[in-house]
């Protein structure tokens, strides 16, 4: 096991760092931010003092050596927009990001799970053919134009729903959150919606592949035998035995629903990080997008390294699975 | 939480939305809807619109623009030109800080001071107090200023500059102003809270030397996709917006119980083309080599394809008519605009014959480029000009857009032959732009920084030197008017149009519109 | 595993298999009969399409923004209505399927031929080249694929080429993990020994012997994945880093639209995006019934 850990921690270290110098050497190549930032009249002067000012006038390796000495010491650049350190501008911003995240990994769970229930015990019935069908819909809407079909909807044909940016804030057990308030929640709905909507389909899916292989399992076989009512048997029985592969794939797809928020944020203006990111592209702050980049593989990283070694022990099947 | 209680958790926020959406908003409280945010609250980091927008709510300068750019002023109550290197500024009386401290000396000095040396500052004020060689407190209400050479833009240039309060700001890092502790004006509102990405507060000073605004509590929520802004709009969340895109104006002056208010602004969106050197890299014969001879070097080419090019359809179909034809730099209203020159009319037989006369019967090859996302309209101009280059005659070998980011950095290094920019201006002659557009670029000098052509014209840099240096405001202005003449008549830039703003707000909001583009809380009013 | 049955059975009857199970199921015939005729639509577009709207002789902003069934100044409709640009929609739905389905099937092919090449040379070899190309297998495969690409795109900026490049780097992973799980059940086999033997050459006995068994896993994720690749384009594209505006593809002329959505001109975005859902859709139902035809065992 601390094997496995050592390794791991420096195959991650090694990724990261070969990843700084990929994004680095790749975001300095393009454009250039001064043309940007500067002000419409400036003179050749305050272009040139600007210039200097964001170190955009020495060497490509002159920068990245900087940056790397200074990322070792846990700063990550400061923003050229914002003169910020980039690390808080994301860490500003992580907080709503992970709460739409939060909520549309429940609403994928609250949705989907009733949904593969339901078509999984009714094999090949008309209801199963029409939610499976309807899963592989929620497969093929591209995200970012059913967002745009749900303002559509909700926000300017029917008006019952704010179409951009976050509500207010309240407090619950001392996280500040858009879910305690009417204003928070009605802002939050949509796009929670339309970042949900991928995984859903998918919680279907595995819920239904993971029903209909649990049902001629032996234990099932026994507890009907017991006289358990259906209804006992599939919410606690069956539903126990197929929480394990959801909830860890869904823990997977956690950082996919980060990923995705990128384009949820956009179209919503949600201020979380992803709409950050974008933000930062266009305005070639390129700290802000090598610190973002850094900190999302930091998470992935973490993310995958706590799902294998939940695997491993929660299922000690797997061990024996890689060897052959 | 079950699945029911969501779904009518789900139920219930959907009508309270409803209702919330419906309910007007209170008198005295504004919300506005910006397309902008600031970077910071620092007055003096940078000098782009966007922070300039909250800076002059908080803050104020020795003198501030009215709707059509001209000064006015603000807190220099008067200033007088000693000899040609020496001004004295006299300060407002009885005008305190926010925190009641008064304004001295002290404070315009540091802050004039301070502008130049921010860190990591991407548009630093130091081109407005560049003049400055010292300063000195006469009396409490008296600066004399020492320049380092006759300035006769002088009080324009420093006059732009915002005084922050020595005590809190001394010392201090962008931080300091970013949580209000240090952004501590003279302005006619105090900062309460900035949420970075979503909103900001104010709350109006009760001590403001000025007219007192018609709002006590303001919102500023930062909504930059346009479609979202109107829809903000619409549906009652926000009083006022600004930036309403062309394409809503038509429905949003339908719509009842909102109002729309415009200006032309003195931004002019024009085409650029690459006429000082032998080879452009995009002007291709009919082997698709780049052609030397460049065609574009003679101003008859230049004066031909400005020609070619319907602006009012442009205007009128593509803007939904937000925006007026230019013929030159800057409209009328703004010092320096020339009457003589209206926007050239299009002329298709008489552009094929100066094309003929340059040696170019059947045209030549030219791509256009263009940004998609500066502002409204830049693709689709480019893409219009491109239809009608191709419907006069010449091979338009395409019509490339990029987004800015990357556009903006290829058009300084020489990369197109034609491409569309756009030149905003907020002093109230056309002096700084003429200087960063048309004049031969020279760092000493400071001109031509955005002559993204090379376009140098010794007759339009020696009528631009003249005007420059003269301190008398009329004649400057008309020796501007001509220089102005011949950078149009030898076709420096192709003039397009300069976009109308507009702003929308609900039926009982006034706002007075301004040509600098500016949305700030203390321009609207509550209409009686 | 169904991998071992089907290699005595060849190619041929793998074929037959896809297609009887395709046509028992009447919602995959007809999305495989929509897949068909939006190739065709794809290919003969530019026949088909009422105007070139990419010719600026031909488009005239005098006919900007008009709403679906439009006369045009020529007196001819605009069934679709036209753009901010006087396009026709129609027209310019035409060719921009042609660059989805385009940038779809080719980075999807490519993808599959780096990842099928890597993943039988990782099965074949073992050893430490197995071990490096698996570990970037789960390197890739560990990040999501839009936000890889978006890295991608950021860093070496837009066009065609580009996101083919960034669509092919993504999925080539896929491929490579799927082929190496067959080809190691294959590679114990005593024929692949008994070829070793004969002293084959290393080329044909990867090729020639266990390529074919790794088809069943490798037509299913690479229906799906040339679904995904469009999806993906599209998105990248609405974000402003995929195409050009100059070689639009459905998710530009969506993206095109958006600004407008809310002041009524509708059509701009939402027939664009009806088509490509309509495309992505069909591949992926047709990709579906395929799975539980072929029944490679997939992860989810």
């Amino acid at each position: 096991m601390t094997v496995f850990v050592i390794r791991r921690l420096s195959q991650s270290l090694l990724i990261l760092f070969i990843t700084s110098i990929i994004v680095f050497a790749g975001v300095y190549a393009i454009g250039n931010p001064i043309d940007i930032l500067i002000a419409p009249d400036a003179t050749l002067a305050e272009r040139e003092q600007a210039i200097r000012s964001l170190g955009l006038d020495r060497s490509l390796l002159e920068q990245y050596s900087t940056f790397l000495w200074n990322a070792l010491h846990g700063d990550l650049g400061r923003s050229f927009v914002f003169n910020q350190p980039s690390i808080d501008l994301i860490l500003n911003r992580m907080p709503a990001t992970l709460e739409l995240a939060f909520v549309a990994l429940a609403l994928s769970l609250l949705i989907g799970i009733p949904l593969g229930l339901w078509a999984g015990l009714r094999p090949n019935s008309a209801l199963d053919e029409t939610v499976m069908t309807g899963s592989i819909l929620g497969f093929s809407l591209p995200n970012f134009w059913q967002g745009m079909m749900l303002i559509m909807i909700f926000s300017v044909w029917l008006g019952w729903l704010p179409s951009t940016g976050r509500g207010e804030l309240g407090t619950i057990f001392g996280i500040r959150t858009s879910l305690a308030t009417w204003s928070g929640l009605s802002h939050l709905i949509l796009p929670a919606i339309n970042l949900a909507l991928f995984k859903i389909s998918l919680v279907i899916r595995l819920t239904r592949s993971g029903v209909r292989e649990t049902m001629p399992l032996d234990f099932v076989k026994f507890a009907r035998a017991k006289g358990l009512s259906e209804r006992r048997i599939v919410s606690v029985h069956v539903l126990k035995n197929i929480m394990i592969p959801i909830v860890t794939v869904v823990g997977v797809e956690f950082g996919g629903l980060i990923a995705f928020a990128v384009v949820t944020e956009t179209i919503f203006a949600w201020p979380g990080m992803g709409k950050l990111l974008i933000d930062a592209i266009m305005r070639l702050d390129r700290p802000v997008v090598v610190a973002y980049l850094l900190v999302v593989v930091t998470l992935f990283i973490v993310i995958n390294f706590i799902v294998d070694i939940l695997y491993s022990l929660l299922d000690p099947r797997i061990r024996i699975g890689s060897a052959s | 939480m079950t699945s029911t209680a969501t779904l009518k958790g789900l139920a219930l926020t959907v009508s309270i939305a409803a209702l919330l959406g419906l309910a007007p908003a209170q008198a005295a409280d504004l919300i506005v809807g910006s397309s902008t945010e600031p970077s910071a609250l620092d007055p003096h980091f940078s000098r782009t619109g966007n922070n300039q927008n909250i800076a002059a709510q908080i803050f104020d300068r020795f003198v501030e623009p009215d709707p059509n750019l001209q000064i006015r002023p603000a807190l220099a109550e008067s200033w007088t030109n000693v000899d040609p290197t020496t001004w004295r500024i006299k300060l407002r009386a009885g005008v305190t800080f926010q925190d009641g401290s008064p304004l001295t000396p002290e404070d315009v000095i540091f802050s004039l001071t301070r502008a130049k040396d921010i860190p990591n500052s991407p548009a630093p004020f130091t081109g407005n107090v560049g003049a400055i060689a010292s300063m000195s407190a006469v009396d409490p209400q008296t600066i004399e200023f020492k320049t380092k050479g006759p300035a006769p833009d002088f009080i324009e240039q420093v006059g732009l500059v915002y005084i922050v309060q020595k005590k809190l700001a001394e010392g201090k890092t962008i931080e300091a102003f970013n949580n209000g502790s240090a952004a501590v004006g003279t302005g006619a509102y105090k900062i309460k809270e900035w949420v970075p990405g979503d909103h900001i507060t104010l709350v109006r000073n009760d001590k403001f030397w000025g007219k007192k605004p018609a709002f006590e509590n303001v919102t500023i929520k930062f909504i930059a996709n346009d479609a979202a802004r109107v829809a903000a709009l619409r549906s009652g969340s926000v009083d006022l917006i600004d930036a309403v895109p062309p394409n809503d104006v038509g429905t949003l002056g339908k719509t009842k119980g909102i109002r729309l208010t415009s200006t032309a602004s003195a931004r002019v969106v024009y085409l650029a083309l690459d006429g000082s050197r032998d080879e452009s890299p995009f002007i291709v014969g009919p082997d698709g080599k780049t052609l030397n001879p460049n065609p574009l070097k003679d101003q008859r080419v230049r004066l031909a394809l400005s020609k070619l090019i319907n602006r009012r359809l442009i205007v009128e179909r593509l803007l939904d008519g937000a925006g007026d034809a230019a013929g030159q730099l800057v409209p009328v209203g703004v010092g320096g605009s020339d009457p003589d020159l209206p926007p050239l009319a299009q002329d298709v037989a008489g552009a094929k014959k100066l094309l003929a006369d340059a040696g170019y019967p059947n045209g030549f090859g030219i791509t256009i480029h263009t940004s998609n996302d500066r502002f409204a309209g830049d693709a689709a101009s480019a893409q219009a000009i491109g239809q009608m280059f191709a419907q006069g005659g010449l091979k338009v070998n395409g019509v490339v857009a990029q987004p800015y980011n990357v556009y903006a950095s290829a058009a300084g290094k020489q990369s197109f032959s034609a491409f569309i920019f756009s030149l905003g201006n907020t002093t109230p002659t056309s002096a700084t732009g003429l200087r960063n557009l048309l004049m031969t670029p020279d760092k000493d000098a400071g001109t031509g920084s955005f002559n993204r052509t090379r376009y140098s014209n010794p007759a339009f840099d020696a009528k631009m030197k003249e005007a420059l240096s003269e301190f008398d405001l009329d004649k400057r202005i008309a020796l501007l008017k001509q220089a102005t003449k011949i950078g149009v008549e030898d076709v420096g830039f192709v003039p397009l149009f300069w976009p109308k703003v507009y702003w929308a707000s609900k039926e009982n909001i006034t706002y007075t519109a301004n040509r600098g583009e500016d949305l700030m809380a203390t321009l609207a009013g509550i209409a009686q | 595993m169904i991998a071992l049955t089907l290699r005595s059975l060849g190619e041929d009857s793998l074929v037959v298999r896809a297609l009887n199970g395709i046509l028992k199921s009447p919602k995959a015939t007809i999305a495989g009969i929509v897949c068909i005729l939006l190739l065709i639509l794809a290919a003969i577009g530019p026949w088909l399409a009422p105007q070139n709207p990419y010719d600026l002789m031909q488009i005239s902003i005098m006919d900007a923004k008009l709403p679906p069934g439009s006369e045009s100044m020529t007196g001819s409709i605009y069934w679709l209505g036209t753009d901010g640009q006087g396009r026709d929609m129609l027209s310019a739905m035409l060719y921009g399927l042609r660059t989805s389905l385009a940038v779809g099937l080719v980075s999807g092919v490519v993808a599959l031929g780096i990842g099928t090449s890597l993943g039988l040379i990782a099965a074949y070899f073992g050893g430490r080249v197995d071990t490096l190309i698996m570990r970037l297998v789960d390197l890739m495969l560990g990040f999501p694929t839009i936000l890889v690409a978006l890295m991608l795109l950021a860093l070496i900026g837009q066009g065609v080429g580009k996101v083919m490049v960034a669509l092919v780097l993504v999925q080539w992973a896929l491929f490579a993990r799927a082929v190496r799980g067959a080809a190691l059940v294959e590679k114990s086999k005593e024929y692949v020994e008994a070829a070793t033997c004969l002293d084959l050459s290393k080329a044909r006995i990867l090729f020639g012997h266990l390529l074919p068994n790794c088809l069943p896993p490798l037509i299913v994720i690479a229906t799906l994945q040339v679904a995904n690749a469009i999806s993906a384009e599209a998105t990248l594209s609405f974000l402003g880093i995929g195409l050009p505006i100059t070689e639009p593809s459905l998710g530009l002329l969506i993206s095109n639209g958006y600004s407008v959505l809310m002041s009524g001109q509708y059509w701009i975005s939402v027939y664009p995006g009806l088509l490509l859902v309509a495309v992505v859709f069909s591949i992926n139902i047709v990709g579906d019934r395929l799975r539980e035809v072929l029944n490679p065992r997939l992860q989810h």
